[in-house]
């Protein structure tokens, strides 16, 4: 089920002295399973562009088809697209109401006029997708939930709507090293297991090296770079232009290799890059040693 | 400067009993230094903050800020005039529609006089580089200057310490990147002490000292380089080391001539020339 983005233009309060332009004719496709990282500066239209694919904007000026549908052809049937488009916007745990996990999680499915026996199908399967026991947390108070977990349940009630494409506006921001490696591993599983296309937007670069299977950069309300994620992050030039920051991995080897040194410029992550060096014989074996350490 | 001794700390929630949220706290803070405060969620660390200008009084133990003791109510405003804290999220601490009515919102509730509120916010507007979108309405600018705008808002009332919970957790890389710049650029500049709490270790390169916190104690601290050379320590309190402190260490861990203490790309690098 892809999704197809062609010539969308987006303007902010159009037709007014605040007129601000954000999306210049953005080109772009979501193929199918695939797991793609969103990145960009701040207001380069990244939150804005993912709320074309499940119908929140409809375009003035461009096209989107979400499973060779035109958002724009089916207005009237908005509905059916939100349900296989699942967005979760940033923070979602603000929007957690209900007053224990499972009525919160099951919120989504039970406004679909399921049966009950469906909506607990639906409500357990979810809570365990996204790593909440459903024994432990059924009837837990949402407000006496840790942050991360919080944001897990909320994830959780978009996943009983059972989308086929998950969207994601930085999931892991805002969260402790913990809490991000366990959002993150759980957008792993997700992906494996349930085999849902998921689309990412980030502002943590090691994040999108460790996760994503492409990357799509956005900056000024355009596409400036798309591809696999080493080709994308060596573009070393072009990130710091758009002030995104370049990973310490890859500055590293860059580093090294305009002193002279032959490392090839392929790994993302730490472990990666560690074997890579002493694969290229680059660090000698210590004789003398360091203090204490 | 601020002193902490055995300071206890316990929410007292309606259903569940007393949660000690600070148990035993020792720690110093002295003038014009840059301490990082690191630990995960529920480690302590904002609990701590808040007492380091009132917000929170210890349930034992005493908080001395600048000789004043955090329980006489008299101290009350002077101890706040003289911290200044800025919060995670930028929205919930404006409260102007015009970026330097903001600034001057809090010496005017302190009653300084209005010549002079007029000579602290200009000050404080061009120490943050503010100055060009001083007629701004704050909830048209980046994340990165709204906090921007709150720090000059400590400024301006002439604060001699600032406490930051996690100011850049809500921002993308360049503003947070703008927001600490300018963090060091006052401590350096304006000799302001800095108490910066983070959850992003890059953030704490930069420090005088950093201070671990877990299970409601300080669990470590020490300069950059003393604490994240410990980094089987550091991820036993599940946090992060920099990235590059990671390559350092991975390598030496496996016997190669790199200090496992590196803060920097360069000395990663430098290290490895130098080795060669």
């Amino acid at each position: 089920m892809p999704i197809v983005v062609k010539d969308l233009e987006h303007t902010y309060m159009e037709g007014t002295p605040f007129a601000n332009k954000v999306l210049y004719g953005v080109n772009m496709t979501v193929e199918d399973g695939e797991l793609l990282g969103l990145i960009g500066p701040s207001r380069s239209g990244k939150s804005t562009l993912v709320q074309y694919f499940n119908g929140l904007f409809i375009p003035e000026k461009g096209q989107v088809r979400v499973d060779s549908l035109d958002t724009r052809e089916n207005r009237k049937n908005l509905k059916a697209l939100r349900q296989k488009v699942g967005l979760i916007f940033q923070y979602p745990e603000h929007q957690l109401f209900a007053e224990t996990v499972s009525k919160d999680v099951g919120f989504g499915p039970r406004n679909l006029g399921l049966d009950e026996k469906e909506i607990t199908r639906r409500v357990w399967h979810s809570l365990e997708a996204v790593g909440m026991d459903p024994k432990i947390y059924w009837n837990r108070y949402t407000f006496a939930l840790s942050g991360g977990q919080k944001r897990r349940v909320a994830i959780a009630g978009v996943l009983a709507m059972q989308p086929k494409v998950l969207v994601l506006d930085d999931p892991t921001a805002g969260l402790d090293p913990k809490g991000r490696e366990e959002i993150l591993s759980m957008v792993k599983q997700l992906h494996e297991n349930l085999r849902v296309t998921i689309v990412f937007i980030s502002n943590n670069m090691e994040d999108v090296a460790r996760l994503a299977q492409r990357v799509v950069c956005l900056a000024q309300g355009k596409i400036v770079m798309s591809g696999k994620p080493i080709e994308v992050f060596t573009q070393v030039e072009m990130l710091k232009s758009m002030g995104l920051g370049v990973l310490p991995t890859i500055s590293i080897i860059q580093k090294l290799r305009d002193r002279g040194l032959n490392v090839p410029l392929n790994t993302l992550t730490v472990e990666e890059t560690v074997e890579a060096l002493i694969a290229s014989g680059v660090v000698r074996r210590r004789e003398r040693q360091y203090g204490t350490f | 400067m601020i002193k902490l001794e055995n300071v206890d700390f316990s929410y007292q929630p309606q259903a569940g009993g007393i949660v000690p949220a600070l148990s035993g706290v020792n720690l110093e803070i002295k003038p014009g230094e840059f301490v990082v405060i690191v630990g995960h969620n529920g480690s302590g660390k904002s609990t701590l903050a808040k007492h380091l200008n009132v917000l929170n009084k210890p349930t034992s133990g005493e908080v001395w800020v600048n000789e004043m003791n955090t329980k006489a109510e008299a101290n009350l405003w002077p101890i706040r005039s003289y911290v200044g804290m800025v919060f995670q999220n930028p929205d919930n601490q404006i409260v102007s529609t015009v970026v330097e009515d903001d600034v001057a919102f809090g010496p005017e509730n302190l009653g300084v006089d209005p010549a002079k509120i007029q000579k602290y916010v200009d000050e404080s507007l061009e120490i943050m580089h503010l100055t060009d979108i001083r007629d701004s309405a704050p909830h048209m600018l980046s994340g990165g200057q709204k906090q921007r705008v709150a720090i000059a808002g400590v400024l301006a009332m002439r604060c001699q310490i600032i406490v930051l919970d996690e100011p850049t957790a809500l921002l993308d890389p360049d503003s947070r990147r703008e927001v600490l710049e300018s963090l060091h650029r006052i401590n350096r500049e304006e000799k302001l002490t800095v108490v910066l709490i983070t959850h992003y270790m890059e953030e704490a390169i930069g420090a005088d000292r950093i201070v671990v916190m877990d299970g409601g104690k300080v669990v470590l601290q020490g300069t950059p380089r003393e604490v994240f050379a410990q980094v089987d320590k550091i991820r036993a309190l599940s946090l992060d080391v920099p990235m590059v402190t990671q390559i350092a260490a991975d390598l030496y861990a496996r016997g190669y001539d790199v200090p496992p203490d590196c803060l920097s790309e360069e000395e990663v690098v430098d290290a490895i020339c130098r080795s060669l």
